[in-house]
């Protein structure tokens, strides 16, 4: 808690045999950053013969696995699956090496892979088919205007037929033009329809090439006919029966697509899993060194895990092996990768610091006190017990149901279950329960605060907060600094802060008499003095920043009203409704009273809705005061994230045989 | 002008200019949400959300023109400041600061939409810019929080109920 877990450097040097099967353990285990090594009397590693097939592997398969998947039966999604969703059957594999496992995807694919491909030539020949005969039947339509046997719209020997579209304004230009190109030797019919003519010329072969350029030129848009025989009308008919013919067949042959995908799919989404984990691996070669026996890896790995990484190297090497456990120097600072470390309650809000940026090695991880003050705003933003109830029952069921997944949705409901039992206190403190609906039901209702009555007060307990927060900021800053031996930075940047806001403090006692206002001078004066020089070590020009430097510390604080003006909005929303109901509540339309059926409506509708927007705005603002100006106040989140080289393991497990 | 003048006008132009700003501030957003969802349905619940931030200003100006007539007692059926004293005056005039603040701090729904619009487009490029694309869309909003609480003191402090 407060520091980030204690790295230690792993260095370990191997036999090249032991290569596969000890990157696979790394790759399982997933607590160790591989980094690169540079050395120059060793070569880099590259992936041989069956990591590149691996790699290609996962790309071809990856197709298949698709195909198949737009036609396997899906489960059910809807609310149901959002809040249990099935949990994925973990397939276990007995890894022996990559070789056998490339070779057994082999000839896997070997034996299903023709098999899915004509299944998928099939689809594609009879989708093209079914295509180019509802072209022919919308050429058919059009040319049914005619009405003439499609058989005299085809070429002979002597004569070229061409039908076509022409855009309405072009069509007399057209014809007068191949006229006197042609000296009339030129036959022609014509339709009209809406903005185009359908026209049907007939020439004599050899004024073709005549003809063609001036069509062109007239963008004539010349109809393809159709085979067959009889007019449009008997043709289309005909056309019918072979589409719904060929429909039938694309129905079966997708029905054997979805046998298909039954039977293979899981299966193939296995092997894939499989082959992009071995392609993972592949790429992480580049960052090994090798001899002709032996080869090298270096990275960096929690000082809790390397008792029993040590082991399993141990063990897989037999003990020829070379391990090597460093503790960072200083040099390495910026260098080692930081893993947050935090009591098992807190640690779903390390999201929320990661989000914006980890710490430095030697820095303070803000995560507990982000933890409370986070949910404590939110709290504060939501006010309101039953939201806060909807929003926490709402949570807990999502913390049940993705239990097994541990994924983002997970630890986002923790934050959100955190965050709602502060919203409930918030809410009986502001004697807050659906707005002000027991009011005006005309209950009494206990409350510290009537926030609509009183909201000055509340803005003043805002603003006292804002004040609370920045200074454990500065504080921080303060302490991480000292301990860091940055003691001239830690008096100029945070120690003036701090003496402001003592000064501001002690100022509002005085005020109300409680002690004399010579010490909120002297702190304040103090404070100001070190606030000034800070700006001036920067030299001259900064000095110039003062003025705006110090007012961005006025806005940073008075931004914490915001925590007044959205309690003051909840409540505020949660009013219109209750009033709307209200209003409703007694329409009668004769003796029924379909009022009360649709204030009923209105107000779950209503109340569900301002508890989504409300939280919403809780959860964006809340995260805006830290992000913006807590963090402002000491943290720089320019730490490197932990970055383990770790297998991605859905539906596939691992057993690594020795 | 007679008090009446003062209360409507504050009511009016609270939820009037908030609401035509965020309609303006939804409509941008939601054009780029239409195009991210047609780059893949996926982006729907992300680019909705997002969509959704600009709309807080119009809340906030329903708000204020509940209050003004709540606290000029038109929604309780007796209007207070019906006599054209001084004192009524005064107060009807703040009701007119007071919803006008809201109002035109509810302008920031516009660019706000403009920042979400961005956000969208981010989004459906990579998923995992969703919580930064709600903070920057996030920080327009800071201005009309302080309308509201500018207003919200004008209304409780110098009317009251």
């Amino acid at each position: 808690m407060f520091k980030p877990d204690e790295m230690v450097k792993i260095e370990v040097i191997t036999l090249n045999r032991y290569k596969d099967k000890l990157l696979t353990y790394f790759h399982e285990e997933g607590v160790v950053e591989i980094r690169e090594i540079s050395v120059e009397i060793a070569q880099k590693d590259v992936p041989n013969e069956f990591y590149r097939k691996a790699t290609s592997y996962s790309i071809g398969i990856s197709r298949l696995t698709e195909f198949l998947k737009s036609f396997k039966t899906e489960t059910k999604g809807g609310i149901k699956e959002f809040f249990f969703p099935t949990p994925e059957v973990k397939k276990p594999y007995k890894y022996k090496g990559i070789e056998e496992l490339v070779k057994e995807v082999e000839s896997f694919l070997e034996k299903v892979e023709p098999e899915i491909k004509a299944i998928e030539q099939k689809l594609n020949t009879l989708s093209t088919e079914i295509e180019r005969i509802k072209t022919n039947i919308s050429i058919l339509e059009l040319l049914s205007l005619l009405n003439i046997d499609i058989s005299y719209l085809r070429s002979t020997k002597m004569l070229e037929i061409v039908a076509g579209l022409v855009d309405r304004e072009k069509f007399k230009p057209l014809i007068d033009e191949l006229n006197t190109a042609l000296k009339g030797r030129l036959v022609h019919v014509e339709k009209e329809m809406k903005a185009q003519y359908l026209v049907v010329f007939v020439i004599l072969r050899r004024d073709y090439d005549k003809a063609n350029p001036i069509l062109a030129k007239y963008s004539f848009e010349r109809i393809e006919i159709p085979e067959g025989k009889g007019t449009p009308r008997e043709m289309i008919r005909e056309y019918r029966h072979l589409l719904a013919e060929k429909e039938r067949r694309l129905e079966d042959v997708k029905r054997e697509a979805q046998k298909l995908a039954e039977r293979y799919h899981d299966k193939i989404a296995f092997y894939q899993e499989l082959m992009e984990n071995e392609r993972d691996k592949a790429n992480i070669l580049s960052n090994l060194v090798r001899t002709n026996m032996t080869f090298a890896l270096s990275g960096w790995i929690p000082k809790s895990e390397v008792l029993r990484i040590v082991k399993g190297i141990e063990k897989i090497t037999e003990g020829k092996v070379y391990t090597s456990i460093k503790n960072p120097t200083q040099d390495e600072l910026d260098d080692i990768p930081i893993k947050l470390k935090n009591p098992k309650p807190l640690r779903p809000f390390e999201m929320l610091t990661e989000m914006f940026g980890v710490p430095k090695y030697n820095e303070f991880d803000p995560t507990p006190i982000l933890a409370f003050t986070y949910s404590f705003f939110f709290g504060f933003m939501l006010t309101d017990a039953i939201y806060g109830l909807i929003i926490g029952i709402t949570a807990a069921l999502l913390i049940k149901g993705h239990k097994h997944l541990k994924d983002g949705t997970y630890k986002f409901s923790h934050i959100l279950l955190w965050s709602s039992f502060f919203t409930i206190l918030m809410g009986i403190l502001f004697g807050s329960y659906f707005g002000d609906i027991l009011q005006r039901a005309g209950f009494k209702v206990p409350m510290l605060i009537d926030p609509l009555k009183d909201a000055l007060i509340v803005l003043g307990i805002a603003l006292a907060i804002g004040l609370m927060h920045l200074f454990i900021g500065y504080t921080l800053g303060f302490i991480v600094k000292l301990k860091n031996g940055e003691v001239k930075d830690a008096i100029l940047d945070q120690l003036s802060w701090m003496l402001i806001i003592l000064g501001v403090v002690s100022f509002i006692l005085s005020m109300q008499g409680m002690m004399p206002d010579i010490i909120a001078k002297g702190l304040f004066g103090a404070g100001f003095v070190l606030f000034i020089l800070s700006e001036l070590k920067n030299g001259g020009l900064a000095a110039l920043l003062i003025i705006s430097d110090f007012f961005g510390f006025i806005g940073n604080w008075l931004s914490y009203a915001r925590l007044m003006a959205l309690a003051l909005a909840t409540s505020g929303i949660a009013m219109v409704i209750n009033i709307l109901v209200e209003m409703i509540w007694g329409v009668k339309i004769g003796p029924v009273p379909i009022g009360m059926a649709i204030a009923l409506i209105l107000f779950a509708g209503g109340q569900l809705f301002s508890t989504a927007i409300n939280a919403l705005g809780a959860f964006v603002h809340a995260l805006r005061l830290h992000y913006v100006e807590f963090f402002g106040t000491f943290y720089s989140g320019e730490g490197k994230r932990f970055e383990p080289f770790k297998s991605k393991r859905r539906i596939s497990k691992l057993e690594i045989e020795v | 002008m007679d008090p009446i003048v003062y209360v409507a006008l504050g009511a009016a132009l609270a939820a009037g200019i908030a609401g035509a700003a965020s309609s303006f501030g939804v409509g941008i957003a939601g054009a780029a949400a239409a195009g991210a969802v047609a780059e893949d349905e996926k982006n729907f619940k992300n680019a909705l959300i997002l969509q959704g931030l600009p709309m807080t200003q119009s809340i906030y100006g329903l708000i204020t023109l509940f209050l003004i007539l709540l606290v000029s007692g038109i929604l309780g059926g007796t209007f207070k400041f019906a006599d054209s004293t001084q004192e009524n005056i005064i107060k009807s005039a703040i009701l007119l600061g007071a919803g006008l603040t809201v109002g035109l701090t509810g302008l920031s729904a516009i660019p706000q939409g403009i920042i979400a619009s961005a956000g969208i487009g981010a989004v459906s490029k990579n998923p995992k810019t969703f919580t930064q694309g709600i903070i920057f869309a996030a920080m327009a909003e800071t201005m009309a929080i302080f309308g509201l609480v500018g207003a919200l003191i004008m209304i409780i402090t110098g009317v009251g109920f």
